[in-house]
């Protein structure tokens, strides 16, 4: 069996067979496409109308609306929510207030300073100062220009009492006011700083400066509440002084009406 | 019997036939290619649906946004209620606010109220406050008249006084201009944008602190005019005690 096929192997017309038959497959192996048969133009023009005709029904149909839907709320947007006119107009009320303001400031600052003697005008002075560090100085101002409490030769306790209620509020209340005026120029400095921002802060981030302006009023509000105290223990002190005024009087006389009418004396 | 060279013939002949075959049998990538065209609708087709869902949210986005968010039509009545209201009111309140609130009948005391009622005119208002008072409240006593002490209380007392009057000019001038502010803020809503809206209630915050900071002022000056009050009443017991050694006379009119 083996050397029949070697005989075969051997045999020259065997060996052009074998040769013929591999040259032909390498030539078509070489030259013949197999996937040129795949591109029948009718194919692919068949291919390409439909996915034309989908990609009209499916795709362009819908980006045509949603082009309409957005441009739409971007008109909206732009000329009903926020017209730049609108914007450059609030804007311009921002540079209006800034300059009421600025004025208003200069008219608060002016002096209203009259006093004619020196101890009332040192007094005056320390307590239009706006400056916090003058309250140290009010107690010995004030008892320059008003004296100083009575000694126990010269009133009775009940009185050498009231007088120094009475001076300790006052003295309280004028460093009570000094400290608004300060406040009160911090507050108007940071009200112009956020008005000169809204002179050109966009309307998206105005909330941002709001909320701050309404942190601040919220403070101020604190202040006011301060200062309506010192004021109340103040007409406390004066309602102090009419009742001890009444108590003196009945003390010395028996009965209060005497000091009732002496009361316009007093309040002088 | 065929020879072997005839046999060998015969093959390669049938080798051809094969080989061409071969070459002929359509090869398994005609198939594939139809399937990518498929794909390639299909993921077309699936865009579009995409595109469709996406048009339907912003559709919605849109409809929230006119219809629920901020209603055209809504926004025109807000601005013809404000429009009503700035006609029934400013008018009015700027008459009401503006009374006329002179009283004084004597010619010293009318020149002192219209001082004090001037309003602010771009001048010092203390310029001619302090004559006009003295011409209404009289002159410091001489030391002869009254003792340091009693001299010094009512000068203290007269520039608290003076200082009160002047920072109510001051304040009316204040509360012009906050008023005249507050109508250009007011004004400017009438017309103003959603968008811009939240612009003018800042800046009438921003206007609110700068009027509190001058309603402190006022205070202060409220604050130290009690004080004086009380300075004065503290200085009738100190005098009182001085003059009589006991105080009482001072508490019931010694300090005249």
């Amino acid at each position: 069996m083996t050397k029949f096929f070697t005989k075969v192997a051997a045999n020259a017309a065997v060996k052009r067979a074998g040769i013929v038959t591999v040259g032909c497959i390498g030539f078509g192996l070489l030259t013949v496409s197999p996937a040129k048969g795949q591109f029948d133009t009718a194919a692919i023009m068949g291919f390409l109308t439909t996915m034309n005709a989908t990609m009209q029904s499916a795709m362009a149909v819908p980006i045509q609306l949603m082009q309409q839907v957005n441009s739409d709320m971007s008109t909206f947007t732009k000329t009903t929510l926020y017209p730049l006119q609108q914007i450059q107009a609030a804007q311009g009320i921002a540079t209006q207030g800034l300059h009421q303001a600025e004025s208003l400031q200069g008219i608060m600052n002016i002096s209203t300073a009259s006093a004619k003697l020196p101890s009332p005008q040192q007094l005056e002075a320390a307590m239009l100062s706006k400056d916090p560090n003058q309250g140290a100085n009010i107690s010995a101002l004030y008892q320059q220009t008003y004296g100083a409490l009575p000694t126990a030769q010269t009133a009775p306790s009940t009185v050498t009492l009231a007088v120094d209620m009475g001076d300790a509020v006052a003295m309280a209340s004028i460093k009570k006011a000094i400290v608004l005026d300060a406040l009160a120029d911090s507050e108007m400095t940071v009200s112009q700083q956020l008005m000169n921002e809204l002179q050109t802060t966009a309307p998206g981030n105005v909330p941002m400066i709001s909320a701050q302006a309404e942190a601040w009023i919220l403070q101020a509000h604190a202040y006011t509440q301060s200062g309506t105290a010192q004021l109340l223990r103040a007409q406390s002190a004066e309602l102090g002084y009419t009742g001890a005024t009444m108590k003196l009087h009945s003390t010395i006389t028996g009965n209060a009406a005497g000091g009732m009418f002496a009361l316009p004396v007093a309040g002088h | 019997m065929a020879s072997i060279s005839e046999i060998t013939k015969r093959i390669a002949l049938g080798c051809i036939p094969l080989a061409a075959l071969i070459i002929l049998t359509p090869k398994p990538q005609a198939s594939a290619q139809f399937d990518i065209f498929t794909a390639v609708l299909g993921t077309v087709t699936g865009m579009g649906d995409t595109i469709k869902q996406f048009n339907t949210d912003t559709a919605e986005i849109q409809n929230l946004q006119t219809q629920i968010l901020y209603p055209v039509q809504e926004f025109h009545n807000i601005q013809s209620n404000a429009t009503s209201v700035v006609n029934s009111y400013r008018g009015w309140m700027n008459s009401v606010f503006g009374l006329n609130l002179a009283s004084a009948q004597t010619t010293s005391g009318q020149a002192l109220e219209r001082q004090m009622l001037s309003g602010f005119t771009n001048t010092n208002p203390s310029a001619q406050m302090g004559s006009l008072f003295t011409n209404a409240y009289g002159s410091l006593p001489n030391p002869s008249q009254a003792t340091q002490t009693h001299v010094q209380a009512i000068d203290a007392g007269d520039a608290s006084a003076q200082a009160a009057m002047q920072m109510s000019v001051m304040a009316d001038a204040s509360a012009a201009s906050t008023v005249q502010l507050a109508n250009s803020l007011e004004s400017q809503a009438l017309t103003t944008s959603p968008g811009s809206a939240p612009q003018l209630e800042a800046q009438a915050l921003a206007s609110e602190l700068n009027s509190m900071a001058i309603e402190h002022n006022l205070l202060a000056t409220q604050l130290r005019a009690e004080a004086t009050r009380l300075g004065y009443r503290g200085a009738e017991f100190k005098q009182g005690a001085t003059s009589s050694g006991n105080a009482i006379q001072g508490i019931f009119g010694g300090a005249k």
